[in-house]
């Protein structure tokens, strides 16, 4: 069972897509799969249409045997289940801190309902803090949107450094290019001097397409709505590419 | 394998006059999805170890899988392909965790197919306010070729956390008229409907008797009952379908002749003379053939007690073993088939079930206490033997104990339901223990003199076969020894005082009232 997270300090760099449409991948290649929403603005969750149940609370869920599992819902994807997220997530900081062993108590809850999956993937709210450093330490693979622009690569950077001085390994990190726009030179020429750069960087890149955009219309995820889309067939390279990490 | 969900089936008791969707709570919506046509063959063995166990075996095309039997779409294993035309052993099916499930139920029995039948499905999406699948929800109608009507029947099934959505749908359609909560399991229908659903009777049966009938009525119904059971295994010995089919039917034959000889007086001498030679006889017909046939399940067994060098070198002593296997076979299906067999059987049959038999000396006497009297004789015969035992025991003298520990046993069995059954139980587990030794000597016994004669009648006798053949009857001779070692343990572990003391309270002379 492992474990891979898709995180990024921003928003609105194509995280939850891509987290939604590999796990969509994971299943259809026949692995059970367990999506975890761990973004209290529950995105994931509503493109699954999956409402939490009304007892769900970040506190309960890290505290309590029984809360993971029973919040668990099955997809309308075959082999595809997820643990939507609540509003109250917003409070996971405060809730760890408030713990013993506030470091990993999110390894443990996503070991014990890794049990029944052959893989789990997480949707990180775009935040450097304990919930980030929880899910450092749970995720054996970090994959990490990067749109190419020159704002976009400090704020990786910044990332790495943070990971270097934490003392989390560098090579859990797997930066790949996202929401890439051909069109614009700045993306084109950020996007090369990456690929120069930066060793770790996934080979895939996700182009910008307001098919993927439209997910949100549509509470679908493309590869259901739209298999034969470039996106798609680009998703699920980035799925193969990061399988055979 | 994934327990059965929480699915909730309705019968189709009346034919629909409102659609499904009118019971349907506006929360939610229902649509029709994909359609599916099947036809399915359930597989079983003879004594259906496969149903007892909750399970099925199922085959589509050439495909089988292993479900639960009381809902067949409920989580299923692949078994793989197999041959679709012939009785299955767990050997046929390609390695993996079906096939072990099969080894544990099947064991030396092989799988027959028992039912068939086609099901139409038609799938129905139940979908919430937010258009999110919570059910999925089965029509399906079944049937069987040459059955009645077919079997239409509703079953919904929630997803992973939609489990209170679809009690509440279910709720509505408990609404319905035409709709009534539970169904017959599909598997189980089938077999029903196909006139299949009645596992055989066993040998092992405890037959029920009663206290007060008599020696007579008691020996009768035994007998008349073990015929019943024997007559069943007829087809499939005919057919060669497995092995067991011929050993439980000789067992069944060794139950009749042993309570004629255990329990005389039933009937006048010279009738109970001519049934026992009678039933001798019809057990002999078969014993070649069952003898090979334990030799042959066994092969791999005497394989491995030889090192690997020398094991090729029984290859011609089993090649041999087969080709004389194939021509029993055929002589013992001649007989099952012949007017003779069927007509003696049949005049057993006739004279067991006669309204007054002749009686012997007797016959009026209560069960109970001659069931009782022959135990208790048997059971002081046993501990004779035993306790004269020693190391410099000839071995004639402990194939008398064993002799004496096999009637032994047969009384208890036979005449079990008489006394209570923890107390029967209790003793004939003790016995049991004595008897494993005693039987793993005979056994060895038994097969060294088979296997010694093989290697004198063979002709022109490799060197490899003998080799391996006298490194076989090498090894049966140290069981042998071993066996023989451990029998004055044994018996001294069946001869506890406890044991001793439960004998006597539940076969002491009958001054006091029955059990």
């Amino acid at each position: 069972m492992s474990v891979i997270a898709c995180y990024s300090s921003k928003g609105g760099v194509g995280k939850t897509s891509a987290a939604v449409n590999l796990a969509y991948a994971s299943a259809a290649s026949g692995y059970r799969t367990l999506l975890v929403d761990l973004d209290q603005q529950a995105a994931a969750s509503f493109y699954c249409r999956i409402r939490p149940p009304k007892r769900l609370r970040a506190k309960r869920l890290l505290g309590e045997k029984d809360s993971g599992p029973r919040a668990i819902r099955e997809t309308d994807y075959p082999g595809l289940h997820l643990l939507p997220a609540h509003r109250s997530y917003r409070n996971f900081d405060a809730v760890l801190d408030g713990m013993s062993r506030s470091k990993k108590r999110l390894a443990t809850l996503l070991k014990r309902l890794g049990k029944d999956y052959d893989r789990v993937i997480l949707d990180s709210p775009p935040t450097l803090s304990r919930v980030a450093e929880n899910i450092f330490q749970a995720a054996s693979t970090l994959l990490v949107p990067v749109v190419p622009t020159a704002l976009s690569t400090r704020t990786f950077e910044q990332l790495k450094d943070f990971f270097q001085q934490s003392g989390h390994a560098p090579k859990k990190l797997r930066p790949f290019l996202s929401m890439v726009d051909r069109r614009k030179r700045m993306h084109r020429e950020t996007a090369a001097a990456l690929r120069e750069s930066e060793g770790r960087l996934l080979q895939t890149a996700i182009p910008y397409s307001a098919a993927v955009e439209s997910m949100g219309a549509r509470r679908e995820p493309l590869l259901h709505f739209a298999p034969k889309h470039p996106s798609s067939q680009a998703f699920r390279e980035l799925w193969q590419e990061v399988e055979t990490l | 394998m994934t327990d059965p969900n929480h699915a909730i089936h309705w019968q189709f008791t009346d034919e629909p006059d409102a659609s499904l969707e009118s019971f349907i709570s506006p929360d939610y919506t229902l649509r029709a999805d994909e359609e599916l046509s099947d036809s399915i063959e359930l597989y079983d063995t003879f004594d259906r170890a496969l149903t007892q166990a909750g399970l099925a075996l199922l085959r589509r095309d050439r495909r089988f899988q292993i479900a639960f039997a009381d809902d067949l779409r409920s989580g299923s294993i692949e078994a793989g392909e197999a041959p679709a035309e012939r009785p299955l052993f767990w050997r046929d099916f390609p390695k993996g965790d079906a096939r072990k499930v099969l080894r544990r139920h099947l064991g030396l029995r092989a799988a027959t197919s028992l039912a068939s039948l086609q099901r139409r499905s038609q799938l129905h999406l139940l979908r919430n306010g937010d258009e999110k699948i919570v059910a999925r929800l089965w029509s399906e109608s079944a049937s069987v070729p040459k059955g009645d009507s077919p079997l239409q029947s509703l079953s919904l099934s929630p997803l992973l956390g939609y489990e209170e959505d679809a009690e509440a749908i279910a709720q509505g359609l408990d609404q319905a008229p035409f709709l009534t909560r539970g169904v017959e399991p599909l598997g189980h229908w089938a077999l029903r409907a196909s006139g299949k659903e009645q596992a055989p009777l066993s040998p092992k049966q405890a037959i029920r008797l009663r206290p007060d009938q008599t020696v007579q009525e008691a020996v009768t119904e035994i007998a008349s009952f073990m015929i019943k059971v024997a007559r069943q295994y007829e087809p499939g010995i005919v057919e060669d379908i497995d092995s067991e089919f011929l050993h439980d039917y000789r067992v069944s034959i060794r139950k009749i002749r042993s309570v004629l000889s255990l329990i005389t007086g039933a009937y006048p001498k010279a009738e109970a003379k001519r049934l026992k030679r009678a039933f001798r006889d019809l057990a002999a017909a078969t014993s070649r053939l069952r003898d090979l046939d334990v030799y042959l399940v066994d092969e791999d067994r005497y394989r491995s007690l030889l090192p690997p060098a020398l094991q090729d070198g029984l290859d011609r002593m089993f090649a041999d073993f087969r080709k004389r296997r194939s021509r029993e076979r055929g002589k013992v299906k001649r007989h099952f088939q012949s007017a003779a067999y069927r007509e003696e059987m049949a005049s057993h049959e006739d004279w067991f079930a006669q309204e007054r038999l002749p009686k012997g000396a007797r016959a009026d006497r209560p069960i109970l206490q001659i069931a009782a009297k022959e135990i208790r004789r048997h059971y002081k015969l046993v501990r004779r033997r035993g306790r004269e035992l020693s190391r410099f025991t000839p071995d004639e003298e402990v194939h008398a104990l064993r002799l004496e520990c096999k009637k032994l046993r047969y009384l208890l069995e036979l005449f079990s339901s008489l006394f209570p059954e923890g107390d029967i139980k209790a003793v004939e587990k003790k016995l049991k223990g004595l008897q494993n030794t005693l039987g793993s000597f005979n056994d060895a016994a038994v097969q060294s003199r088979f296997l010694s004669d093989y290697l004198v009648q063979a002709k022109s006798l490799d060197r490899p076969t003998a080799a391996a053949v006298g490194g076989v009857v090498a090894e049966l001779h140290r069981a042998q020894l071993e066996a023989r070692s451990k029998v004055a343990r044994r018996f001294a572990a069946f001869d506890q005082a406890a044991t001793r003391r439960r004998f006597h309270k539940l076969f002491k002379r009958p001054d006091s009232p029955s059990p």
